[in-house]
């Protein structure tokens, strides 16, 4: 079975001198993108987020880096940390390869938001990047992983 | 004055030329004493976490990577090459990676990687 293991990324911020240092951990994945038939453009940090519904990216960034995006548009309500937001939205794919795995490309199912701006990182979310891969966090800190790591496997 | 490029003309020779195959030394993100200093203090914790073991060359490297990008190119979007000596920004901010996209043959930029550098995870 086709898999490979990510570490957990690891960084301290001081956001506010009164408040303790803070400590945040990501799990993020350089995707290659399929621009055309042939043409892949790697994109450095794809978020792995299982509180996310669907995969998404800026429709911003998709147009800047040439990912075909599709015309029809819907309005899609979601409930974030900041409460719920309604979105203009584009559904379509994304078609990606992974640098540990660079005879497999993927298909993901991808809702390109119009209201996302290209700064928000684009996340790998449960429908449908779970349908293609198994994935175990473990947070058993080892030398080459010290934040702990998420294995993959293909399905 | 004659001879001397505007920024925005000389950043896109820089890009050409870097593209182009031709790579300086000075072309590599430098390892500042403030990445040293974020970098030792993510291994500080790393060791804490490992009970006083080691982290690997590997997990060093990865740490300061990411932290030369963070310190040098903080909350901007960039288009970079990595090897082996390490990190080389080529194009910054949105205009200039659509330019670097929309002009640069894909065989010369397919390795560029581009991303966000956020200092807010």
């Amino acid at each position: 079975m086709p898999r490979f293991i990510l570490p957990i990324s690891s960084k301290a911020y001081d956001p506010d001198p009164d408040g303790p240092i803070r400590r945040s951990l990501r799990i993020e994945l350089k995707a290659y993108v399929q621009i055309r038939p042939g043409e892949f453009t790697p994109i450095r940090d794809f978020r792995v987020d299982t509180g996310s519904t669907y995969t998404t990216m800026s429709a911003t960034l998709a147009r800047l880096l040439g990912i075909p995006i599709p015309a029809t548009t819907s309005r899609l309500t979601s409930l974030t940390t900041a409460g719920r937001r309604d979105a203009l939205v584009r559904d379509g794919e994304l078609r990606v390869r992974f640098d540990a795995l660079p005879g497999h490309l993927f298909r993901l199912y991808c809702v390109y938001s119009e209201d996302v701006p290209p700064s928000v990182p684009p996340l790998l979310g449960l429908n449908d990047f779970a349908d293609l891969f198994r994935f175990t966090v473990d947070a058993a800190p080892t030398a080459d992983f010290p934040f702990g790591s998420v294995h993959f496997e293909t399905r | 004055m004659p001879g001397t490029l505007s920024p925005p003309a000389e950043s896109a020779a820089r890009a050409a030329r870097i593209l182009g195959g031709d790579i300086r030394p000075t072309d590599y993100l430098p390892v500042t004493d403030r990445v040293r200093f974020l970098t030792d203090r993510e291994m500080d914790f790393a060791r804490e976490r490992l009970k006083g073991g080691e982290p690997s060359d590997a997990a060093v490297q990865r740490q300061l990577r990411q932290n030369l990008l963070l310190v040098h190119h903080p909350d901007e979007h960039v288009g970079y090459l990595e090897d082996d000596h390490g990190i080389i920004v080529v194009v910054t901010g949105l205009d200039e990676i659509e330019r670097v996209i929309k002009t640069v043959p894909f065989e010369l930029r397919k390795e560029v990687c581009f991303g966000f550098i956020s200092t807010v995870w």
